[in-house]
C-alpha cells in the first residue's frame, strides 16, 4: 500500500483508498486525524506548536500551520463531501519527559489547544494514544479508516 | 568463562580502559578549524590539509553537496567547494564529515537502528544553528560542536548498555528516575560521563567537555551558558520527534532552565518551526 508522508505543520486529505497516509515521528507533535466512513475520506493534521508565528494565507509551500490556523484549514479541507456527524476523530503524539517546566511541554500545550477548540466545537474525540515518554507515529488507512500506531522500535498498535 | 558462558565485563573501569579502542577523532579537523579563525586563512593551505586524510576528504565532498549548505551546483573537486562554502559551512562541514564514521552506526544497546544516532546528531546540529542564528550568539561552532559530539559516550557504551538495558528500563518505571539516573545507579556511570572523558582525551575544547558531561544532569547544566544551551538544543530535538530509542523523553528538563536562558514560549515556537524546515534540507545528509 502506497504511503503518502504528512510533513510537521502541513496536512492531507484523501479520498484515494489504495493509500495509508503517516506521519513522520511526532516527538511532542500532535496528529489530529479524521476519518469519514461514510464518504471514506480521511485526513490528518501534524502540528508542532499550537498558535502559527506568522499569517497563514494561500497555498504556499513554506506555509507551517498552528493549530490555530491549521485546525480549521483541516475542517474546511473536507467540505462541502463530508457531515460533521460523519467525522472519527482521534489525537496522536504530544510526547513529553518525565518532568519539564511548562515551556518545554510543548505536548501537553498541543493537547489542551486541540481538545479546548474540538470540544468547543462539540466534536467527540473517539481515540487517542498520547503523551507518555513516547516517540511514535500515525498511520491512517484510507480504505478502512484503521488508525496504527508505530514505535520507534518497529512495534504497530491499532487504536 | 564457566562453560561456553562469555562473561562481559559491564564496569565503568571496563569501559574507560576501552576508550582508546575508538579512532581517535581527526587532528587535522583543529588545524583545519584553527586555520579558518585565522583572518587571512589560504584555502590552498586548507584543502591541502583535508586532502591529507582522505576519509575525511571523501566524506566533504559528499556533504557539501547537501541541499543544507545550498550550493547552487553539485561540487566534485575540494577546491572548488571550499571556494563556494562559507566559514561557518567550512567549518560544519569539516566537523560532520569528521564525525559521521562515529555516528552513522546502528546501537542496538540504546535501542538505535539503522542512522537513528546519525539522523539525532545532525537533527540537534540543525536546531544548534537556528539557535545561534536567533540568539546572536558569537561563537556558534563551539555550540555545533557540542551538539555534534554529545551521544558519543553511546557509542562507547552500547554494548554494556545494551546487556543491562531491561534493568535500566525497569528502574525508570519503578522509582521514576530518568535514564542517565538509572544508568548510573545500574552500571556506575552515563553516556554523558563517557562521552566528555572520550572528548577530552581526543582533545576538544574544555568547555565542550564539560557540556557533554552535563548535557543530562539538571544539577550541573544549569550552572553554565554553553551547557545550557546543549541541553536545550537536546530537549527540542527530541520534541520535534527526532530522538530514538529508549532514553526518548527519559529525562528531567530543570525547570530553571527557560528563566535562565530567558527563553519565552514564542521563541520556542519560533525555534521548533524553523527547526522542522531547516532540518527538512538535511534529510538528504543522511544517505550522503
Ligand atoms: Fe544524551
Ligand atoms: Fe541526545
Amino acid at each position: 500500500m502506497e504511503k503518502v508522508t504528512v510533513q510537521k505543520g502541513k496536512f492531507i486529505i484523501s479520498n484515494d483508498t489504495t493509500i495509508e497516509i503517516v506521519t513522520e515521528f511526532l516527538g511532542a507533535s500532535l496528529a489530529v486525524i479524521i476519518y469519514d466512513r461514510v464518504e471514506k475520506i480521511g485526513g490528518i493534521l501534524v502540528c508542532m506548536i499550537p498558535k502559527s508565528l506568522m499569517l497563514v494565507m494561500g497555498n504556499d509551500k513554506n506555509v507551517r500551520h498552528g493549530l490555530n490556523t491549521g485546525l480549521p484549514a483541516l475542517f474546511k479541507g473536507f467540505m462541502p463531501n463530508s457531515k460533521k456527524e460523519n467525522f472519527e476523530i482521534y489525537l496522536v503524539g504530544a510526547g513529553s519527559f518525565l518532568s519539564s517546566p511548562p515551556q518545554f511541554d510543548i505536548g501537553d500545550q498541543l493537547y489542551r489547544t486541540a481538545t479546548h477548540i474540538l470540544t468547543k466545537n462539540k466534536f467527540e474525540i473517539k481515540g487517542e494514544h498520547i503523551k507518555w515518554q513516547i516517540n511514535r507515529s500515525a498511520l491512517l488507512n484510507i480504505e478502512s479508516g484503521e488508525v496504527k500506531i508505530r514505535l520507534t522500535d518497529g512495534q504497530e498498535i491499532k487504536l | 568463562m564457566k562453560g561456553d558462558t562469555v562473561v562481559i565485563d559491564t564496569s565503568l573501569e571496563h569501559i574507560f580502559e576501552h576508550i582508546n579502542q575508538l579512532p581517535v577523532f581527526p587532528k587535522v579537523v583543529f588545524k583545519a578549524l584553527k586555520l579558518l579563525d585565522d583572518p587571512d586563512a589560504n584555502l590552498k593551505e586548507l584543502a591541502d590539509l583535508i586532502r591529507y586524510d582522505q576519509g575525511l576528504n571523501a566524506n566533504f565532498l559528499r556533504l557539501a553537496n547537501s541541499a543544507r549548505f545550498g550550493l547552487s551546483r553539485q561540487v566534485t573537486r575540494l577546491d572548488m567547494a571550499l571556494a563556494l562554502l562559507g566559514i561557518d559551512q567550512i567549518k560544519e562541514v569539516l566537523l560532520v564529515s569528521a564525525a559521521k564514521p562515529y555516528l552513522d552506526k546502528p546501537l542496538q544497546g540504546y535501542g538505535m537502528s539503522g542512522f537513528e544516532l546519525w539522523t539525532h546528531s545532525l537533527a540537534i546540529t540543525v536546531v544548534s544553528e537556528v539557535v545561534s542564528r536567533k540568539m546572536g550568539i558569537q561563537d556558534s561552532t563551539t555550540l555545533f560542536t557540542a551538539c555534534l559530539m554529545h551521544d558519543i559516550g553511546k557509542v562507547a557504551m552500547n554494548v554494556q548498555i545494551g546487556l543491562k538495558n531491561s534493568e535500566i528500563l525497569q528502574l525508570v518505571h519503578q522509582e521514576n528516575v530518568s535514564f542517565n539516573e538509572a544508568e548510573w545507579k545500574v552500571v556506575g556511570g552515563d553516556h554523558a560521563v563517557v562521552g566528555s572523558e572520550i572528548l577530552r582525551q581526543w582533545e576538544f575544547p574544555f568547555e565542550i567537555v564539560r557540556a557533554v558531561r552535563n548535557h543530562h544532569d539538571p544539577d550541573l547544566y544549569i550552572q553554565d551558558e554553553l551547557s545550557l544551551w546543549l541541553s536545550s538544543c537536546n530537549t527540542m530535538t527530541t520534541l520535534m520527534g527526532l530522538s530514538y530509542g529508549l532514553d526518548t523523553f527519559m529525562y528531567k528538563i530543570h525547570p530553571d532552565l527557560p528563566k535562565k536562558l530567558g527563553l519565552t514560549y514564542d521563541f520556542l515556537f519560533d525555534v521548533l518551526q524553523d527547526s522542522v524546515i531547516e532540518f527538512e534540507k538535511t534529510r538528504d545528509m543522511l544517505y550522503l
